[in-house]
Order: C-alpha cells, then sequence, then structure tokens
C-alpha cells in the first residue's frame, strides 16, 4: 500500500459515522429489544433469549401476516407491472403534442402516498363514497370495498398500484426509448404481427430494465405500510394485516415492543433475503441475455 | 451604495424579527394547558367548559377518535414526555394509565377544594371508578350508558313493540330490514367500537368474558353462540360496518338508513338535532335487549409528566366538572353529581332519561382489568375475522382466547 | 426479380418536402444504386419502397402491382440495415428464419430454406450462434441470409457497408456483386460512397435535395455528367471545376479570379460565354508548353501521385500514374486536353448540348 493512501481512511468517518447513527444504532438496538420481553406500560424488561422469535414463529397470525403480504404483494406487483407496461408502450407510440398525457399520468406517484391514501379512503367509503354513490344511482349494489375480507385486499391493491404504475411505466418508457427502431422495422419487414413483435423482439430487449423494476418493486412493496394503515388498518380484522401493520400493532398499540423488534429482524431477514435471490437471479439473466 | 446597505439592514431586521417572533409564540404554546379528548358531543361540550374556566389562551383542546387518543396518549406517556397536560379516560383505559404510572394522583388537591367546588355530591361508587389502588386520579365527568334506540314510528307501522329480548331485537331487524334502509346499525370498528358491541352479545347471550381468576371463557359455546348471533345479525347491517364507530352509526340512524340499534346516551340529544338529523321526534329509547350492554365511567386525568401547575389544572377540571356546568350538560351524558341525576325535570326535559335508568340497572361495566383495551385489540381483530366469514367462529374465538392468555400471562396475571 | 417503378414520389414530414416528384424506372435484376450526400432523400426513398414511410403522393409498383398502400410484409421485399438489425436474443438460424416462422412455415421447411441461404453465404458453421459472438462482416452476411430467406421480389440495402472497415468493405462489394450475379433479384441499394456506386451498380441515381440529379450507367456518369453537381461527386479525387469564361480564340479560358488557361485545341463553346469548366485530375498531364503551374502539394498514394496545383491563382488537382520527382514550389507546366473538358452553363450549371 502507497504511502499516501493510508490517510485516506479518514475521508469516511463524517459518512461513516452518520450512517451508524441514524442507521446502524437504531437496528442494532432494535435487535438487542427482541431478546426482551418488554412492555412499554410497566417499563420492566425481562431477557428471554429467543422467546420473541419462538412465539412469533409458532404464530397462526404471523403466518397469517405473511400469506397476506405475499398475495398483496405479488398482485400489486402484477397490476402495476401490466398497466405500467402497456402505458409504456402507449406512451412510445405517441407523438408529440400527446405526449402532454405522460405528465398528466405521472401525477398519482407526485401525491404523498398517505394523502393518496385518504382521497382513496373517501372515493371508496360505502353508501357515500364517489363509487359507491355512483353506482346506487344506477342502482347496481356495489361490495363493500374496505370492508369485505376479499374486497379489501384488492381495494389496497388497487391503491398502491394507482400510487406506483407510473414509475413503472417511466422506467419501462425510458428503457423503450433505448430500443433500436431499426429492429422494430425488422420485424415489421419479417411480418411480424404487434403481439409478435411484442414478445420476440420488444419484450427480449427489455428483459433487463423489468427486471429491475419488478424487483425493486417487490422490495417495496413488502414493506408496505403507510397507504394500508390509512385505508384499512389492516382489517376487516386481519384480512389485510401485513407483516409491517401487524409489527405496527405490536408495537404501537399493544406496546410490546421486544416482540415488535423481533419481527422487524424477522422482516428485514425475508426482504434480505429476497433481495439475495433477485440479484442472483439477475446475474443469470443478464449473463444469459446480450453483451 | 447606501441603497444597497439599507436592503441588507432591513433583510437582517426582517429575520430577526421572524426568529423573536416564532421563539415568542412558540414560548407562549408552551405555557398553554394542552388537553387531548375524544371526540362526541357531550365530550365537546365539556371540553368547551374548560376552555372557558381560565382566560383566554390558556388552554388548548385536541379532539380526535378514541382509539387514536388513546394510542397517541401511550405512546407519549411512554416517552414520559411532557406533550400532553390533562387527557380524557374511560373506566378501562384509566385502569392502565394508572397502573403504569402514567397518571398523577390529585387526593390532596380534592381535600383542598372539596367545599370550593362540591365534591361530596359525587357518589362514592363514582369515586371508586376513579380510584386505582386507593388513590383518586381523574375528576369525574360523565356517566354513560348504552342505549337502544329505534324509530317509534316505524315500529308502529308494523304494530310491534321495541324488542325485550335479543330474539326479538333479531326478528324485528330482519323485518324491517330493505335495500333502502339497514335493519339495524352495527358497530364494529376495533377496537373500541367493535368491543362495545361485542360486551353486549358476550354478556346477553353468552358467559361474560373472563372467569374468576382471569381466564377467558368467552370461547365457551355460550360465546360461541353469541357471536355467531352477532354474525348472523351482519346481515341487517348498513355496508361499511367494519368501520362504523359511534359517529359513523349515530349518522346512519340519524339519515335514516337505519331503523334501530345499539349506542351510547351521549348520541340522544343528536338524534333531535334539527340542522343534522332527518329523524327529529321519531327516535325512541329502551334499555338494551336482553341487558348486559355497558356501563362506563368517563373523566379526565392529569399526566404525571406534564410541566404546567397542578392546581390551576385541577381548578380548570373542577370548573368543568360543577353543579351549573353539568346541569347544561345533563343533555349530553348523565351527570355523575347527585343533586342533578335526582333532578325530576330531567325525566321531561330529555326523552331518554327513563331508558337510561333502566339501562344503568341491567348494565354491565368492562371487565375491572388494566389490560382490557389491550385485550380488545386482540378479540376484536379476531371477532371481526369470524364476522366477515375469514375464519369460523369458534376457531377465531379459540385463537383470540390462546392469545388473549399468552398477553395476560406476560403481564403477571396468573402468577 | 421484377421490375421496380417509382413515379412521381413525393414525402412530406409534416410541412417539410423531402422528396420531390421522384420518377425512376428499374429493369427486372437491374442492380440499382442511390447515392448522394447526406439528407438528399436516398433512404427516405428506400424507406418508401419498402413501406416503412407512407408515400404522401404518387406511386410505387412492384412487378406491375401498386404497393404505395401495402404494409411492408405484403410487398414482397427484403431489407438489409446499416446497423444489421439482428434479433439479439435469437441464434442465427432463428434470425434467418423468422419471417418464415411469422408465417405459419412448418419447421421443416424452415430449416430447409435457411439452410439453403446459409449455404448461399457460407454460414453453415455459424447457424447455432448469437449475433453478440459474430464479428461485423459474419453479422451483415446473417443479414443478408435473413432477406435472401424471404425470396423477394426487391432486394433494399440501406448502407450496408458502413460500419465495416475498408479492408472488409472492400471484400463485402464483391461479395454482394456475386450474390446478385447467383440469385438475379432486382437490387436497390443505398450508399453515400461513390466508389461503391460506381463498382457495383448496373444504373446509379444521383440525388441532390429532394430530386433525381442524374440517372445512368456508371460510364455514362462518369464520361457525361448532366450537370455539375454529378460531376463534382462521380469520380475520385473529384473533378477541378473552375469558373471562367471562353476566350476570344475558344482556346483559351480566361478566369474569374485571374489568369488563364491555354488548351490544346478549341474549345466546344461561344468566345465568351461564361461557363464552368470541369477537368478531370486524371486527364491532366505534364507537358513542355502548357499553361505554367506551381506545385503546391504532392500525395504519394503509392499507386499514384496525386498534386496540388496552382494555375494562374487557382487550385487544380491532378493525379499521375508514373513516379515523378516533383518538389513543392517547383514550376511546372501542364497540358489541358480539350476532348477531355466538360463544359457547362454558368447560371443553370447543367451540361452544355454538343
Amino acid at each position: 500500500m502507497v504511502r499516501w493512501q493510508r490517510g485516506l481512511w479518514l475521508f469516511f468517518l463524517p459518512s461513516f459515522g452518520l450512517l451508524a447513527l441514524v442507521l446502524l444504532w437504531p437496528l442494532s438496538y432494535a435487535v438487542y429489544l427482541s431478546f426482551f420481553d418488554y412492555y412499554l406500560g410497566s417499563g420492566e424488561r425481562t431477557f428471554i433469549g429467543l422467546g420473541n422469535y419462538v412465539d412469533l414463529l409458532t404464530e397462526a397470525r404471523l403466518w397469517n401476516s405473511m400469506r397476506t403480504t405475499i398475495i398483496i404483494a405479488f398482485g400489486s406487483v402484477a397490476v402495476e407491472f401490466l398497466v405500467g407496461f402497456a402505458l409504456a408502450l402507449a406512451l412510445y407510440r405517441l407523438h408529440g403534442s400527446a405526449k402532454v398525457f405522460s405528465v398528466l399520468l405521472f401525477l398519482p406517484h407526485i401525491v404523498t402516498p398517505v394523502v393518496a391514501a385518504l382521497f382513496l379512503k373517501w372515493m371508496l367509503a360505502s353508501n357515500w363514497g364517489f363509487v359507491d354513490a355512483t353506482l346506487l344511482t344506477f342502482n347496481i349494489e356495489p361490495p363493500d370495498w374496505l370492508g369485505d375480507p376479499v374486497w379489501a385486499k384488492v381495494s389496497v391493491i388497487l391503491a398502491d398500484a394507482w400510487v406506483f404504475t407510473p414509475l413503472v411505466m417511466m422506467v419501462l418508457y425510458a428503457a423503450l426509448q433505448g430500443l433500436d427502431t431499426s429492429l422494430l422495422e425488422a420485424a415489421q419487414i419479417d411480418g411480424a404481427s404487434s403481439w409478435n413483435t411484442l414478445r420476440h423482439v420488444i419484450v427480449p430487449a427489455l428483459i433487463p430494465a423489468i427486471i429491475f423494476v419488478i424487483s425493486i418493486r417487490l422490495m417495496d412493496v413488502f414493506r408496505f405500510f403507510d397507504l394500508i394503515y390509512v385505508l384499512t388498518g389492516g382489517g376487516p380484522g386481519t384480512a389485510t394485516e401485513t407483516i409491517t401493520i401487524y409489527t405496527y400493532q405490536l408495537g404501537f398499540r399493544m406496546l410490546e415492543v421486544g416482540k415488535a423488534s423481533a419481527l422487524g429482524v424477522i422482516t428485514l431477514i425475508v426482504v434480505a433475503m429476497l433481495l439475495l435471490t433477485i440479484n442472483r437471479g439477475l446475474n443469470k439473466a443478464y449473463r444469459g441475455g446480450d453483451r | 451604495m447606501t441603497n444597497r446597505l439599507s436592503v441588507t439592514r432591513k433583510v437582517k431586521g426582517a429575520t430577526a424579527a421572524l426568529l423573536l417572533s416564532s421563539i415568542a409564540s412558540s414560548a407562549v404554546a408552551q405555557d398553554a394547558i394542552r388537553v387531548i379528548s375524544h371526540r362526541q358531543p357531550a365530550l365537546e361540550y365539556y371540553t368547551q367548559q374548560m376552555i372557558d374556566a381560565l382566560p383566554e389562551g390558556r388552554v388548548s383542546v385536541e379532539l380526535m377518535p378514541i382509539d387514536k387518543q388513546l394510542e397517541l396518549a401511550s405512546i407519549t406517556m411512554s416517552a414520559e414526555s411532557d406533550a400532553i397536560d390533562v387527557l380524557y379516560l374511560n373506566d378501562s383505559s384509566f385502569r392502565r394509565f394508572a397502573s403504569n404510572g402514567w397518571l398523577e394522583p390529585i387526593d390532596d388537591l380534592w381535600e383542598k377544594y372539596q367545599d370550593e367546588y362540591d365534591l361530596d355530591d359525587f357518589p362514592q361508587s363514582v369515586i371508586d371508578a376513579v380510584s386505582f389502588d386507593g388513590k383518586i386520579y381523574a375528576m369525574p365527568i360523565l356517566t354513560n350508558t348504552e342505549l337502544f334506540f329505534y324509530r317509534k314510528d316505524l315500529l308502529e307501522d308494523a304494530g310491534v313493540a321495541p324488542p325485550q329480548t335479543m330474539e326479538e331485537y333479531m326478528a324485528l331487524a330482519a323485518q324491517l330490514d330493505s335495500a333502502r334502509m339497514a335493519g339495524t346499525i352495527m358497530s364494529l370498528k376495533p377496537v373500541d367500537a367493535a368491543l362495545n358491541e361485542a360486551h353486549w352479545y358476550i354478556n346477553a347471550i353468552g358467559d361474560g368474558w373472563f372467569d374468576a381468576n382471569w381466564k377467558p371463557i368467552f370461547n365457551n359455546a355460550a360465546g360461541v353462540e353469541a357471536i355467531t348471533k352477532l354474525k348472523e345479525m351482519s346481515e341487517y347491517a348498513p355496508r361499511g360496518f367494519t368501520a362504523h364507530a359511534n359517529d359513523e352509526s349515530t349518522i346512519n340512524l340519524q339519515q335514516g338508513l337505519a331503523a334501530m340499534g345499539l349506542q351510547w346516551f351521549t348520541r340522544a340529544a343528536a338524534m333531535d338535532n334539527p340542522e343534522q338529523s332527518r329523524v327529529v321526534g321519531q327516535i325512541d329509547w329502551v334499555a338494551p335487549p336482553g341487558g348486559g350492554a355497558r356501563v362506563a365511567n368517563d373523566g379526565f386525568a392529569i399526566s404525571a409528566f406534564s410541566s404546567a401547575d397542578r392546581e390551576e389544572m385541577f381548578k380548570m377540571m373542577a370548573e368543568a366538572a360543577s353543579k351549573e356546568s353539568m346541569q347544561e350538560g345533563a343533555k349530553y351524558a348523565m351527570p355523575p353529581r347527585l343533586s342533578v341525576l335526582e333532578n325530576a325535570d330531567l325525566a321531561q326535559q330529555y326523552r331518554w332519561y327513563p331508558a337510561a335508568r333502566a339501562a344503568l340497572e341491567s348494565g354491565k361495566a368492562f371487565p375491572a382489568m388494566p389490560d382490557f383495551n389491550d385485550v380488545g385489540e386482540i378479540v376484536t381483530r379476531h371477532i371481526l375475522r369470524a364476522v366477515t366469514g375469514e375464519a369460523e367462529v369458534q376457531e377465531a374465538l379459540d385463537q383470540a382466547a390462546a392469545e388473549t392468555e399468552e398477553l395476560l400471562a406476560s403481564r403477571g396475571y396468573y402468577n | 426479380m421484377a421490375p421496380l417503378t417509382i413515379q412521381q414520389a413525393t414525402k412530406s414530414f409534416g410541412g417539410v418536402q423531402v422528396l420531390h416528384g421522384v420518377t425512376i424506372d428499374i429493369d427486372d435484376g437491374e442492380f440499382v444504386v442511390l447515392v448522394g450526400p447526406s439528407g438528399c432523400g436516398k433512404s427516405t426513398l428506400l424507406r418508401l419502397i419498402a413501406g416503412l414511410e407512407d408515400i404522401t403522393s404518387g406511386g410505387i409498383l412492384i412487378d406491375g402491382k401498386d404497393v404505395s398502400r401495402l404494409h411492408p410484409k405484403d410487398r414482397d421485399i427484403a431489407m438489409v440495415f446499416q446497423s444489421y438489425a439482428l434479433y439479439p436474443h435469437m441464434t442465427v438460424a432463428e434470425n434467418m428464419g423468422f419471417s418464415l416462422r411469422m408465417r405459419g412455415a412448418k419447421s421443416d421447411e424452415q430449416r430447409r430454406k435457411v439452410g439453403q441461404a446459409a449455404g448461399i453465404l457460407d454460414l453453415d458453421a455459424l447457424l447455432d450462434r448469437y449475433p453478440r459472438q459474430l464479428s461485423g462482416g459474419q453479422r451483415q452476411r446473417v443479414a443478408m441470409g435473413r432477406a435472401i430467406v424471404r425470396d423477394p421480389k426487391v432486394f433494399l440495402f440501406d448502407e450496408p457497408l458502413s460500419n465495416l472497415d475498408a479492408k472488409l468493405r472492400v471484400q463485402m462489394r464483391s461479395e454482394i456483386r456475386t450474390l446478385h450475379k447467383k440469385l438475379k433479384t432486382t437490387i436497390v441499394y443505398v450508399t453515400h460512397d461513390q466508389i461503391e456506386a460506381m463498382t457495383m451498380a448496373d444504373k446509379i441515381v444521383v440525388m441532390r435535395g429532394g430530386h433525381v440529379e442524374q440517372i445512368g450507367s456508371p460510364m455514362t456518369l462518369y464520361d457525361a455528367p448532366a450537370n455539375v453537381f454529378v460531376a463534382g461527386f462521380i469520380g475520385s479525387p473529384a473533378m477541378n471545376l473552375l469558373k471562367g469564361r471562353i476566350g476570344a480564340d475558344a482556346q483559351s479560358f480566361d478566369l474569374d479570379a485571374g489568369g488563364a488557361l491555354q488548351f490544346t485545341s478549341a474549345l466546344d463553346a461561344r468566345p465568351g460565354q461564361s461557363v464552368i469548366l470541369g477537368i478531370r485530375p486524371e486527364d491532366v498531364t505534364l507537358s513542355d508548353n502548357g499553361s505554367p503551374a506551381t506545385v503546391k502539394l504532392i500525395e504519394p498514394t503509392g499507386a499514384d501521385l496525386h498534386v496540388n496545383l496552382d494555375v494562374a491563382g487557382s487550385d487544380i488537382t491532378a493525379v499521375f500514374h508514373e513516379r515523378l520527382s516533383l518538389k513543392e514550389g517547383q514550376e511546372v507546366s501542364l497540358e489541358l486536353p480539350a476532348d477531355c473538358v466538360h463544359l457547362f452553363d454558368a447560371e443553370t450549371e447543367t451540361r452544355l448540348s454538343a
């Protein structure tokens, strides 16, 4: 090592210090707390080792919330991807002034998710909400959007899609811009229909972008909180209770901080494993793709 | 040159003024006594009395739904912050907060101002309700009971008398249920509203919540029958009932969107409010069929971590709970003061008082344990799962009982 | 194999007109090169023939049938792109067979036709490779193979050799020529390189600014350019073009820039006429009693000698095929044969009719 390189690590310190303060310390404190039975009301902590983890992993409610999380996560990403891709393709075909619409399409994403959720909640409120009132004037009896266990999940999925589809659309649209138009023309001459062009030319070329956008959305939606909290609060019952909502219940409603920390650590591990799997998949796809 | 100098001076002056005013206003804001409360008509009245009790700007009040208020209070107190000075509590949450050491005992002030505010007027049972471990922690402000509201005009048209039993209630709700109007309201929003509604069924049809050793018994045969009936009844409830709390159910009754149901005494006056209600004079009351509906004693307590002046806060609460104030307030809630309650005029002035007196007899308070709200968090979620059909009633209640036992064990109930 | 007729084709993009009534007749089996500077409209015209752009007015007839409103896949054409446009995730065989697959052909028919085309282009060893594993020249051949599989009436080439290095370009030129001889299909070939045009074409179409400047065989364009533009475009190094006036005795030429040139015999124009005089560098020779000139720059290419000379104040380029020992600044004497001179009208820039 050259002498002048030795002092360089000092430049690390400020940002590392900030990172440690904001990220590492709360994280380690949470891990530390997860080994305690700690009810905030009594203020006493008793060390119980892996007791919280055992309790959680043998609990029906936790596995329920995992299942709900997976359903909502994959449902949301599927809707976002399909709609976002369709919109990106449509935008790609538009010319000039029609592209103004792309700004409008992006608006839902600019709104703060909580505000969007409040707005959607008013739209979906039973009897007096916009949707119900409209359907009732046509004498159609609407389902209980936020109160039926199945429809509540659908509403949550659609709410997330509403907020994040523009993002997916933007990423895929940007990827489409990089597409070699002569490929599309060659396909045209070769007699490929729109569907075939999509399947054989566009999608293969976009695979890196598609994988990227699906993986970041999946990771994000696993840690989904604000939209569900505002729309249904995890209800009705536990129909839309994801892992994060359950963690919130434990930590802030029941004040069982130890158990909540343990669930937080479990969530961290789950998302980390998801990340690693996606990463590996990404690598394989890239190596098998082009260049 | 001179122009630029004067501009910079002006800018500096303006910034300094801004800073000073912000400091000053925050100083003023810290001075005011901060009160948080559940939002319902009676409490709107009583918190207004608190504001009027002290000079202008000394009291700031925040009203919000009860679950949010309890959550805010819990988080603030557990952090031992002085952000809240005075807070509304009902009998179940009050016990929890007192046992956590989050409330300030007021015995000394109670004795000091006994004569000035005629504090003997409160019956011993009420003072007991706001005491914990031998100390007084709250100023009693209202006694509340659940009443059975019904549309007397619709019942007259059908030629039916108001229901006395749960079976009659169910039959009547089924009879009056139509596309335009639900047979009955149902308030199943977790935690508080759902707990109230379930409490009635668990007592009227079931055997109650716990046995003498605090072991859950709500998942026995009677309890399962109670929740099954609740589930069946929900077919006649307005759409969205799983998110309805007292506000929504009151509106449903006022707008003629439901024919009857269980609601609080404090909402009775709203039925005759011409600005909000379409059924003025058409609602009547009886004690909840089958009995066992909730009776509550609510009050305001002082935070143990408040930095405001104790005496000032006590005087504010005492003023709001004075005889004159409660005379007015009798319209919204049953006043705990004996002198006011025994006033015969009340029955004539307010049509719902006879039913309220009957409900007081047959009603039941929540189990006297500090952790009932936390139990409620568990139980209401599972009851909703059963009612919406996500799980079978027996299975949901069994799971709730298991989680409840686990919780109470961890809180030291079975030692 | 079919005759291709372009009738008064015009194309506008919005308010900008890019092609102004282009008419070209191409015979069955002819190799036609569209050549011209950037922006002359040659690529646009090719894309019109392919159907990748809609024609604004006019007609395109392939084998007598008007195809100007048809979808590209129905015009029975095949195109080789500048960037090859090979599908990156398909093998060479799949790339070549793609159009058959789209038409719903059975897999053995696909394999047969692909094998045929691969044989013609010597691609058999590469059929299972992916485009990213091929060199530029190989990719170009695959692109041609894909076009051959379609068995079209017309092949369209859009500057296919621009992305290749010089040596490869020469090799591919002859390969394309060979292919044409073998298949005898009509070819329309676009390039900006006039050497490609000269070496490959049966017929050259010179375009400028959306207009056709001249259509003819390579030699016709070389020997008798119709206007100044074609004269300066065809031939490398470019023809020397000088503005001036025919001298009184029709054997001399007064340059506008000053000075005069002497010719061996009389020029075919009226004395005093304002003309643009053109003479190719390779027609300039050294002699003892011609026009005086000074050597400015010598560029030996190995095979010939390119020399920049100053003649009476104007620049002239000459190409000599012998090894001469010239020095910069040297005074020499140039012979300018009158029969090698091209005369163009000074205003219209068109060739003076004989």
